[in-house]
């Protein structure tokens, strides 16, 4: 059976953070790409952070999504957003979330160098040890360019960005191949 | 450099001594359980091994349950035999009858994390299915967080007098946590009563 899996490159955060997480040189040769992420982040935002992602450093507004979340005390939302400057791909922990507790996130990019525009699908968790302090939700996102992805940079809370990545966050960038 | 093989005394030129390329890759399986005729109470996978970065399972379920909620199943996931208060739990559910989500959630002290499955009273041969990723399960560093998302179909409204709960089906999002930093090494999962033959939950191993 044809091996299809791959592990590109992995990042783990040090001690001290780090503001951006940045895959660089990704190569063309794979079909799918898909993002995993064991993060946290140094802001205290109310037991949970947002993180964003960028592709090959596009500033455009070329950016828009469709989401659905849960959190809190039961609360359920849906919306879009568009011509936006990068994606809101999903939420993590956050420097107030329970202790050792890191969000659990999947990013997937299909067709990731075709000539079309690419679709992107993300879920998300950030979990407390707390009945109404949480977020879970998913995203379908679209990139409005054809060029084929070869860098992803990840940025904590926006673009800006504001504070870092947490020790121990995990990020590992893995490519998929059609058999 | 000539290589020889012990076996068919042949000269190569390759270490590869005439075998075929092996490539490992970075998702394998770790072993899979399929539930036999009876049913079982719980599907444990023992001994994990710590050489993974990420852990994945992938199920088919149907419950046995007899109870009023039947139509549909919980499966309930703990970890290295921990019963108790080491939980929390989060859902995001749409029920295939009306708008929006449902939303639930335990204490912030539960006995599991869950997901969905079909139910005794789904339609008859339905399974449920659901994917299970747990990141980083053997990093000391980290309590465990586990994204779920699991779901079934009853083909249509499953009717009944009184309207049967989940009637449709469901689809769900779940988020877990496991308040340990130990290494997981190994996963119990139970239904609200017996996992009905066939079932079937497949353990992956994903590499960092």
């Amino acid at each position: 059976m044809a091996v299809t899996f791959y592990k590109i490159a992995t990042v783990t955060v040090g001690s001290g953070g780090v503001s951006t997480i940045d895959f660089t040189s990704i190569p063309s040769t794979y079909t799918d790409l898909k993002l995993v992420i064991s993060g946290r982040t140094t802001n205290d935002s109310g037991w949970r952070d947002y993180f964003m992602l960028r592709y090959n450093a596009s500033s455009s507004s070329i950016y828009s999504r469709i989401y659905t979340v849960g959190y809190d005390a039961s609360t359920y939302v849906s919306g879009s957003a568009s011509a936006q400057s990068y994606h809101t791909a999903g939420v993590m922990s956050a420097n107030d979330s329970t202790a050792n507790t890191f969000g659990n996130c999947e990013v997937y990019i299909a067709n990731y160098t075709s000539s079309v525009n690419k679709v992107i699908s993300m879920d998300f968790i950030a979990e407390n040890n707390n009945a109404t302090a949480y977020m879970l939700g998913a995203n379908a996102g679209l990139w409005a360019s054809t060029a084929a992805i070869n860098q992803i940079t990840l940025y904590p809370y926006n673009v800006t960005p504001t504070g870092n990545f947490a020790q121990y966050t995990t990020a590992t960038l893995y490519g998929i191949s059609k058999s | 450099m000539t290589v020889l093989s012990l076996n068919t005394k042949q000269k190569y030129g390759s270490l590869l001594a005439g075998n075929a390329f092996y490539e490992p890759g970075d998702f394998s399986s770790i072993t899979t359980v399929t539930v036999g005729s009876g049913g079982t109470s719980s599907v444990t996978f023992s001994s994990i091994p710590s050489t993974y970065t990420h852990l994945q399972i992938r199920y088919i379920s149907r419950g046995l349950g007899s109870a009023n909620n039947d139509t549909y199943d919980i499966i309930q996931f703990t970890f290295n035999g921990v019963a108790g208060t080491s939980y929390a739990w989060h859902e995001m559910a749409v029920d295939g009858n009306t708008s929006g989500a449902v939303m639930a959630q335990s204490g912030s002290s539960a006995a599991y994390v869950r997901s969905w499955s079909a139910g005794n009273l789904s339609v008859s041969g339905n399974y449920g299915a659901g994917v299970v990723d747990i990141l980083d399960y053997a990093n000391t560093s980290k309590n465990k967080t586990i994204r779920m998302l699991s779901g079934f179909d009853n083909n249509g409204n499953l009717g009944g007098n009184p309207l049967k709960y989940y009637r449709y089906g469901s689809a769900s999002a779940n988020s877990g946590l496991y308040l340990s930093t130990n290494a997981i090494t190994s996963i119990t999962i139970n239904g609200i009563g017996n996992l009905d033959q066939y079932s079937s939950f497949a353990l992956y191993g994903i590499t960092a």
